[in-house]
């Protein structure tokens, strides 16, 4: 940042809107394990509100939900998808389409991680006080959860269990 | 009283309160607020006294009774910065500092005060510049040094070791803040033995801070024996958790079709660990906290 010094002696906090500290990285792993893919872009989506970077964040977090939906869509909505299904429960068990989408809720966590970490080291460092994770992470994992099995019911047309 | 005996008080006043003999300094400063109630440097050390002793409140009082006779008194205006910056009302802070700044431009000192403000600001890349504005007009400044060192904490690869704090420990080594950098870069790279022995020079070097008291005792905490199964998270940090929760879950899926048995129970290791890895910390924190 090439600022003079007249430029550096002019205040500018009266005119900036000044972060909120984001919720921690414990609480945001957390949330995304169990809650699953949508828990997981929820919880960054909220720290990135907080960090008022919401509109920097916004493509890769679309391009997450794109992630999400498409994989869904051809799990649950296709022929192809469906043999896919059937291929991975039966090298992997009954639970391989879960493992799967836990895995990318995995992968969105370390999307958060790598597009906050600079945010969560000065939280760490300057020693901001972090909110409590709970309401949220709770929040975030309910929502998650039901919507996920909303949308399965609804992409592959019957009730989803 | 003449000018020349004032002049001794505010110097012994000083003196005492550097040593934190600030009842004693406290009791010279109403012998002479008695004889001079509006003398404005008087009113300030009064008010830096009350600061040391963490009554904020009195010492705001006393410092806005000061700059109301004397507006640009530098040390109540410093002090004014202080008291802003502590109950969190930062833009009020940074118009006293940018003052103070205009009023004496090569201050490397208050430079270093306005880089630390935009860190509480998160305002990283200002901070960076004004930590090295400072350091163009004093290459040893403290303050500017311990902001440019947090940049880079915050910016660079956990246990990088950074140019400042190098130069911070050369120039001051004996300061508690070219201590405290030091300790927090090395639990950083997870070597909280090393930070505990820091933590307890600092103590044995200023037994009066509490929050010196409580960071010596959780690092005691965390170089537990009890703590030892959880190197690879401290050393490692989330990486390490991720890495555990995938190679676990892979784990367990390839056995449960073999050892049904097995499976569960290296899966209930598994949690275990995790639950043991989030509950024993704080609790233990807590233990040495008041032991």
């Amino acid at each position: 940042m090439r600022l003079s010094r007249d430029e550096l002696l002019q205040p500018v906090l009266r005119d900036t809107t000044l972060p909120y500290a984001p919720y921690s990285v414990r609480t945001t792993l957390v949330t995304s394990l169990a809650g699953g893919p949508l828990a997981a872009i929820a919880i960054i989506a909220v720290n990135s509100l907080r960090l008022g970077r919401l509109m920097r964040d916004l493509v890769p977090l679309a391009l997450a939900l794109g992630v999400f939906l498409g994989l869904t869509y051809v799990l649950a909505g296709t022929s192809w998808g469906a043999g896919l299904r059937a291929s991975l429960e039966n090298s992997g068990g009954a639970h391989a389409v879960a493992i799967v989408y836990r895995a990318l809720a995995a992968a969105f966590w370390g999307l958060g991680f790598v597009l906050h970490r600079r945010e969560q080291r000065t939280a760490d460092f300057v020693g901001f006080d972090r909110p409590n994770g709970w309401v949220v992470g709770l929040a975030c994992v309910a929502g998650g959860i039901i919507l996920q099995i909303a949308l399965i019911a609804l992409v592959s047309g019957r009730e989803a269990l | 009283m003449s000018d020349a005996s004032l002049q001794a008080i505010l110097a012994e006043v000083r003196g005492l309160r550097e040593r934190r003999r600030t009842a004693q300094a406290r009791s010279r400063l109403q012998d002479a607020l008695r004889q001079f109630p509006n003398n404005a440097d008087l009113l300030v050390q009064s008010a830096w006294t009350d600061y040391a002793d963490d009554r904020n409140d009195a010492a705001l009082a006393t410092v806005r009774q000061a700059l109301a006779y004397a507006p640009d008194h530098e040390a109540g205006r410093q002090l004014l910065f202080e008291l802003q910056l502590d109950k969190g009302k930062l833009a009020d802070a940074e118009d006293i500092i940018v003052e103070l700044l205009r009023d004496h431009p090569s201050s490397a000192a208050y430079y270093g005060k306005y880089a630390g403000l935009m860190l509480r600001a998160a305002q990283l890349p200002r901070a960076r510049a004004l930590a090295e504005e400072g350091l163009k007009h004093d290459a040893d400044d403290g303050a500017c040094l311990a902001a440019q060192t947090l940049c880079d904490f915050i910016e660079q690869r956990p246990g990088v070791t950074s140019h400042s704090l190098q130069q911070l420990l050369v120039r001051h080594p004996q300061s508690q803040r070219s201590l405290l950098l030091l300790l927090m870069a090395l639990q950083d790279r997870g070597d909280d033995q090393g930070a505990f022995q820091i933590a307890r020079e600092l103590v044995r070097a200023d037994p009066g801070r509490e929050d010196f008291a409580q960071l010596a005792a959780q690092l005691q905490a965390a170089t537990h024996w009890s703590m030892r199964p959880l190197w690879p998270l401290r050393r490692w940090g989330w990486g390490a958790s991720m890495a555990i929760w995938l190679v676990g879950m892979a784990v367990m899926r390839a056995m449960a079709p073999v050892t049904p048995v097995v499976a569960v129970v290296f899966g209930g290791c598994i949690i275990t660990y995790a639950i043991y890895s989030w509950v024993w910390p704080p609790l233990l924190r807590r233990w040495m906290a008041r032991t």
